[in-house]
C-alpha cells in the first residue's frame, strides 16, 4: 500500500518531467517530415478510408453513415493499441536514461500511454467535422465521452504498465503484444456493431471488456445517446483492478531495471 | 554533518546470466538444459565487495583502476541507481549524474530543446532552466548551433553541452565518469576551473578518469578501484603511483 501510494506520488513529483517527455513525443513522431503534424489527421483518415473502402464498397456492410461509426471506435483504438506498442518497449528503449540518471522508471510507460492519449483528442475534431458535413447530430451526450476515457485511460495505465516491467525480463512480451492486439482489433466491435455478431459466438463479445468501451463510443457519435452507465462502472472498477495490478507488477520488477536492461 | 557520501560496507553482485546475457532461446533451454543440476547460470558475481567510503564535502574524489574493476557500478551505486546488495549508502544533498554524456539527449531535437528537457530529467525546475538557459549555452560555446537538431553536432559539441548542463543544474554532489577525456585542451581547462570553483562553493565531486595527470591536478582524495575493493595509499599521489607501477 505504501508502495502503490510512493509510485503515484513520485510520478506527480516528476509531472515536470513527464510533461516535457510527452510534448517531445507528440512532436518527434513526425518531425522532419514535410506535412509534420497534419500527419495526426492524415494517418486515421487513410486508416478510415482504407476500411471504408473495403466495408462499404466490396463487402457491403450495409450501415449508413459507415464513416462515422468506423472513427467513433478507430480512433481510440489507435490510442490503446499504440500506446501499449510503445509501451511494452518503453522501459527496455529507456536504457541510456534508466542506467544514467535516478528517476521514476513508471514515467516512460506513462509518458506512451499520455502522448496517445493526447494524440486521439486531437484526432477528435475530424471526427466532429465528420458529424457535421454528414449532418449527424450530436448534443450534450458528447460530453459522456469524458468519463469514457478516463476508463480508457486507466485501463490502458494499468496493462501498460503491467507490460512494459515484465517485458525487461521476458522480451517475447513485445512480439506477443503486437498479435495479440491484432486479435483484440478483430473481435472487439470496432470494424461492425455488435448487432453484426451471430447470437451463437456473442457470449465471446461479452466476456471481452473492450466491448462495453468500444460500444461506449459508437453511442456517443454514432447514435448520439449515453453509454450504458451501468457497465461503465463495472468496467472502471474493473479497469482499477487492472492498475493495481500493473502498479504491483511494476513495483516489484523495477528494481532491477538498471542491472536487466 | 561534514561528509557528502558514505558508503558502509557496501557489496554488489550481478548475476552471470545478465552480464553474459544469454538468455537461453527455448530451443537452447530445450537442447542444452541440464535437468539434474542446479543452473549454473544462476551463480553470482561480486563486483563490489565490502566497500566503506566516506567523502567529505567540498572535496573532489577520484576513482582510478582497470576497466571492468567496479568503478561504474561504484559511481551508479552512490548516485541511487544500482541498490546495494548489502550495506548502506547514505548521500547529504542533491545529486547531479553525468555517467554518460547527454544521456537522454534526443538526436531529432535542437541543443534548446535538449538543454530543457536535459535539464528537467536532472531535476531541476522549468523556470530554472531558462534562467540559467544563456549561462549554459556560454559556456558550451554553443551560441550559433544552439537550434540546430544535435544529431548535427560534433562529439565535442555534444559532450559541451552535456557537461554544461549537469554543471549547471546546481547539485550539492555532481557524479562524472569518464568523460572529461574527450574535449579539447581550452575545453578541458574550462571544465576544470568549473570543478575548482565547484569545490570551493561547497559542492562534493566523484569522478572516474584514465586521466593520471587529470587526477593529479584535481582530486583531494584517491582511490583505486581493484577488482571490487578499495586500494588506497597515504596521499593521492601514492594511490595513483601504485595503480601506475602495477600496470607497468
Amino acid at each position: 500500500m505504501k508502495r502503490l501510494i510512493e509510485h503515484f506520488r513520485d510520478l506527480y513529483r516528476y509531472r515536470a518531467l513527464v510533461s516535457a517527455l510527452v510534448v517531445r513525443g507528440l512532436k518527434a513522431r513526425y518531425r522532419g517530415s514535410v506535412l509534420g503534424f497534419f500527419w495526426t489527421f492524415l494517418n486515421p483518415l487513410l486508416l478510415m478510408l482504407v476500411y471504408l473502402l473495403v466495408f462499404s464498397t466490396v463487402m457491403k456492410i450495409g450501415i449508413k453513415n459507415y464513416s462515422v461509426f468506423l472513427f467513433a471506435g478507430l480512433l481510440p483504438w489507435t490510442w490503446f493499441s499504440t500506446a501499449l506498442t510503445d509501451g511494452v518497449g518503453s522501459i527496455v528503449n529507456g536504457s541510456s536514461l534508466i542506467t544514467k540518471v535516478l528517476f521514476p522508471p513508471q514515467v516512460l510507460p506513462t509518458v506512451a500511454v499520455l502522448v496517445n492519449m493526447m494524440n486521439y483528442l486531437f484526432t477528435l475534431p475530424l471526427l466532429l467535422l465528420f458529424l457535421i458535413v454528414l449532418k449527424m447530430p450530436l448534443g450534450l451526450t458528447f460530453f459522456s465521452i469524458l468519463p469514457v476515457i478516463l476508463v480508457q485511460l486507466i485501463l490502458t495505465q494499468g496493462a501498460t504498465l503491467m507490460v512494459s516491467a515484465i517485458n525487461v525480463y521476458f522480451r517475447d512480451l513485445q512480439q506477443i503484444v503486437t498479435n495479440f492486439l491484432m486479435l483484440g482489433f478483430f473481435v472487439t466491435p470496432i470494424l461492425y456493431p455488435l448487432s453484426h455478431v451471430p447470437q451463437k459466438v456473442q457470449f465471446i463479445f461479452y466476456i471481452n471488456p473492450m466491448t462495453v468501451l468500444f460500444r461506449s463510443y459508437q453511442w456517443i457519435f454514432y447514435y448520439n445517446i449515453h453509454p450504458n452507465w451501468l457497465h461503465l462502472l463495472y468496467l472502471l472498477i474493473g479497469s482499477f483492478v487492472v492498475l493495481l495490478i500493473g502498479v504491483y507488477i511494476f513495483e516489484k520488477l523495477k528494481e532491477a531495471f538498471p542491472e536487466f536492461i | 554533518m561534514n561528509e557528502a557520501v558514505v558508503l558502509e560496507h557496501v557489496e554488489k553482485h550481478f548475476k552471470k546470466y545478465v552480464l553474459k546475457r544469454n538468455y537461453a532461446s527455448f530451443k537452447e533451454r530445450l537442447v542444452h538444459f541440464n535437468w539434474f543440476e542446479k543452473n549454473p547460470n544462476k551463480e553470482q558475481l561480486e563486483v563490489l565487495h565490502d566497500i566503506s567510503l566516506s567523502i567529505d564535502k567540498s572535496t573532489v574524489f577520484g576513482m582510478i583502476g582497470n576497466n571492468g574493476s567496479g568503478k561504474s557500478t561504484l559511481l551508479k551505486l552512490i548516485a541511487g541507481i544500482y541498490k546495494p546488495d548489502k550495506g548502506r549508502v547514505t548521500l547529504n544533498g542533491r545529486v547531479s549524474t553525468l555517467i554518460e554524456i547527454g544521456a537522454g539527449f534526443h538526436p531529432e531535437f535542437t541543443g534548446r530543446e535538449n538543454i530543457f528537457i536535459n535539464g528537467i530529467i536532472l531535476g531541476l525546475p522549468r523556470k530554472e532552466i531558462k534562467k540559467r538557459f544563456d549561462q549554459i549555452v556560454a559556456f558550451a560555446e554553443l551560441e550559433e548551433f544552439i537550434d540546430a537538431p544535435v544529431r548535427t553536432y560534433s562529439t565535442g559539441m555534444y559532450m559541451r553541452l552535456g557537461f554544461s548542463v549537469a554543471v549547471n543544474v546546481d547539485p550539492d554532489i555532481l557524479l562524472i565518469d569518464e568523460v572529461l577525456a574527450v574535449g579539447d585542451e581550452s575545453f578541458q581547462k574550462k571544465c576544470i576551473e568549473k570543478i575548482m570553483e565547484f569545490k570551493n562553493s561547497g559542492k562534493t565531486m566523484v569522478i572516474v578518469s584514465h586521466s593520471m595527470e587529470m587526477m593529479k591536478r584535481l582530486c583531494d582524495d584517491v582511490a583505486w578501484v581493484r577488482d571490487g575493493t578499495l586500494v588506497r595509499g597515504s596521499t593521492p599521489a601514492d594511490t595513483i603511483a601504485a595503480y601506475q607501477s602495477a600496470n607497468k
